[in-house]
């Protein structure tokens, strides 16, 4: 079944389908959530969160329009609250079986583990409008006009965000990936 | 050579998000343009980079059930634009047939009590207190029973509304 035709069904009282789209999107709306708040606590307690309020919602969702921009909408402005209420403590590794391909080796896994955390952490740092669109584009695969109908802008706004984010992001990584001894992951000039 | 593209659709670009003939576009513009090179290869670059950033785990299992759990359980909350369920709908009726009860109680003491002043033109409502005992029970006895009458009559009407509400519960 589409997303229009479960949401027609949920409204015409069949709740049971939202399993459906929970299924459906979990696992986007749940790594989102994690990207923010780098916790697997906070992101499952938040992905909770944003599929009941997404529930709650669903008599105000305009058929013939996407859901899945809609849902996102909601998801990125329940991470931005949550990440405006809540002060960086401390960042919690998630358990290494889970995280990465079990085909590697533990050293490896160690390695990328080291710089795919301070990649998310550069990521985290950065102001919530470039860390939205680096979020939505590069981690969730989304494409600019998609992600500026998530956040109601323009298509031009985004691909000028995702410019500057890169910039700002070279800035976060120039020192601390490898060590800051000045070597550049993004070397060439942007 | 002048860059007519400018750096507005590379990520869209980067993404295939275009429609074929912009994409057909700007790949030919790609092939001479060193400026439009370059703002490509940052994209490349930044997308190698950031795929070292990505997380590939799941969401726990129980998620999804607690999250439908929560649902079944609460059914809709924050919906504004809520339709009026039965039950509201049946109490609603109940408190007008309540507020019936009482708009019908204050005529027929107002139409008592225009009955009282015709009997005597210059009694104030103040003075029917001081009546004499013999007239007080005439007034007394009819007001007792109209008093009994209306708390019977809502009590019947507030435990109808009970019955409803714990029938819809
Ligand atoms: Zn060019």
């Amino acid at each position: 079944m589409q997303d229009n035709e479960l949401i027609t069904g949920i409204l015409n009282g069949n709740a049971g389908l939202f399993e459906d789209l929970v299924e459906r999107y979990q696992t986007g709306v749940y790594r989102t959530a994690y990207y923010y708040t780098q916790s697997v606590e906070d992101a499952q307690d938040i992905t909770q969160e944003i599929f009941i309020k997404t529930f709650n919602s669903l008599p105000r969702f305009k058929q013939g329009s996407a859901f899945s921009t809609w849902l996102y909408r909601i998801a990125v402005n329940h991470c931005l609250d949550w990440s405006r209420k809540k002060k960086p403590l401390f960042i919690e590794p998630a358990s290494l079986e889970n995280r990465f391909d079990k085909s590697v080796g533990p050293e490896e896994i160690l390695l990328r583990q080291e710089s795919s955390e301070e990649i998310q952490t550069a990521v985290r740092s950065l102001h919530e409008i470039y860390r939205t669109v680096l979020i939505l584009y590069y981690f969730q695969d989304f494409s600019p006009q998609q992600i500026a109908d998530i956040l109601d802008t323009s298509k031009r706004t985004i691909e000028t965000r995702l410019f500057r984010a890169r910039k700002m992001l070279k800035e976060k990584l120039r020192h601390s990936v490898l060590g800051g001894d000045g070597h550049d992951l993004l070397s060439k000039q942007g | 050579m002048t860059c007519y593209l400018s750096k507005d659709d590379w990520h869209s670009y980067y993404k295939k998000s275009l429609d074929r003939q912009k994409l057909d576009e700007m790949s030919s513009h790609l092939a001479q343009c060193s400026e439009c090179q370059n703002a490509l290869w940052q994209i490349q670059e930044t997308a190698e980079l950031l795929a070292r950033g990505k997380i590939n785990f799941d969401p726990p299992p129980d998620l999804k059930l607690n999250i439908m759990k929560t649902i079944t359980k609460s059914g809709y909350q924050a919906d504004s634009n809520k339709e009026p369920t039965q039950k509201e709908t049946a109490s609603s009726y109940h408190i007008e047939l309540r507020n019936w009860g009482f708009s019908m109680m204050a005529a027929g003491f107002l139409l008592f009590a225009l009955n009282l002043s015709s009997l005597s033109p210059n009694l104030l409502n103040t003075q029917v207190a001081q009546l004499d005992s013999g007239f007080n029970k005439q007034i007394i006895l009819p007001f007792t029973k109209m008093n009994q009458l209306a708390h019977t009559l809502l009590i019947k009407i507030d435990t109808l509304t009970d019955n409803q509400n714990k029938s819809n519960q």
